[in-house]
């Protein structure tokens, strides 16, 4: 089915955007989803949903436990540390060129994580 | 009864579903496999090894399917991204010579009937457009997508799709002010 303007021997701006936005033709099947669904047999699929390990949960009160052992058995030695010396040295940190070797790390590091993300969605 | 993609996908990533993954299959391979023929300039058999590796990679994936977009237009930036990846490595394998060759004896992008008017000339015209420019033109127009969802397919700038567009309309427009149909 052919429009009269794409056959006509005056082509036009019209036509080209007629051509352009004319519909094609669904492509039939012909055994493509059962190739695919065969082919997809001999693949693992990787795990959809996959549920949180007990092992995580055990790490994490694990951790938290020797965290908080630590602060009670370290409690005595850090009332006695002079926190007023870290002041100054971390003054120094005010150095633009500090400041600035940092924001490039900070930036660095959001990069490839934004990019293997990418590539982990789209480079599949 | 038409049961949307998402209450499919949610099928497939809950139980693995692979019925309701070939209704997706079945539903999306026309545009998806269109596209790659496109890409591929025609060549079918490539075209539908890359679009059978596209739903292949989409099922392994599904669980990361955001539905921030179409699942068409996810399907078709995983099928742009499998063809690049694989020309890619055809560049790699230097056999270019000899893919040019097997695609230029196979364009058959659409089995029409060989006939001498403007549509037909056009259409060999649209193929003499430079990839980019064919990808854009094929997403704007023939699959309907926004010039948004086309340059996410493509995985380029709004302003470079426009670019493209630009160009394969213009280049299209100089072959039908010279076009004579006696030729």
């Amino acid at each position: 089915m052919e429009s009269a303007d794409l056959n006509s021997s005056q082509p036009s701006d019209a036509a080209l955007e007629k051509f352009l936005s004319t519909p094609e033709a669904e492509l039939p099947d012909n055994g493509f989803t059962h190739r695919v669904l065969q082919a997809l047999s001999e693949v693992k699929a990787k795990p959809a949903l996959t549920p949180t390990p007990w092992y995580f949960y055990l790490r994490l009160v694990l951790a938290s436990l020797g965290t908080a052992a630590g602060i009670v058995l370290s409690w005595p030695q850090l009332q006695a540390v002079d926190f007023g010396k870290w002041e100054t040295q971390i003054s120094a940190l005010a150095n633009p060129a500090i400041l600035v070797l940092a924001a490039i790390a900070v930036l660095s590091v959001a990069y490839a994580l934004i990019t293997a993300d990418r590539d982990t969605l789209l480079d599949l | 009864m038409n049961v949307a993609d998402t209450e499919l996908i949610v099928r497939v990533i809950g139980t693995d579903d692979r019925d309701a993954f070939g209704e997706l299959v079945q539903r999306h391979q026309s545009s998806v496999r269109r596209f790659l023929r496109y890409l591929t300039r025609g060549n079918a058999a490539w075209a539908d090894d890359l679009a059978q590796e596209t739903f292949i990679r989409a099922y392994q994936n599904l669980s990361r399917f955001r539905n921030e977009a179409s699942f068409s237009t996810w399907l078709l930036g995983i099928a742009h991204n499998q063809f690049r990846n694989d020309r890619r490595k055809q560049r790699q394998s230097q056999t270019e010579d000899v893919s040019n060759e097997l695609i230029a004896s196979s364009i058959s992008v659409e089995s029409e009937a060989p006939h001498s008017d403007l549509k037909h000339d056009l259409d060999a015209a649209l193929r003499q457009l430079s990839q980019d420019e064919q990808a854009a033109l094929h997403l704007c127009y023939r699959q309907g997508l926004s010039h948004h969802e086309a340059a996410s397919v493509l995985d380029s700038p709004i302003g470079t799709l426009k670019t493209h567009l630009a160009r394969g309309k213009e280049k299209l427009r100089q072959y039908l002010s010279a076009w004579n149909p006696q030729t």
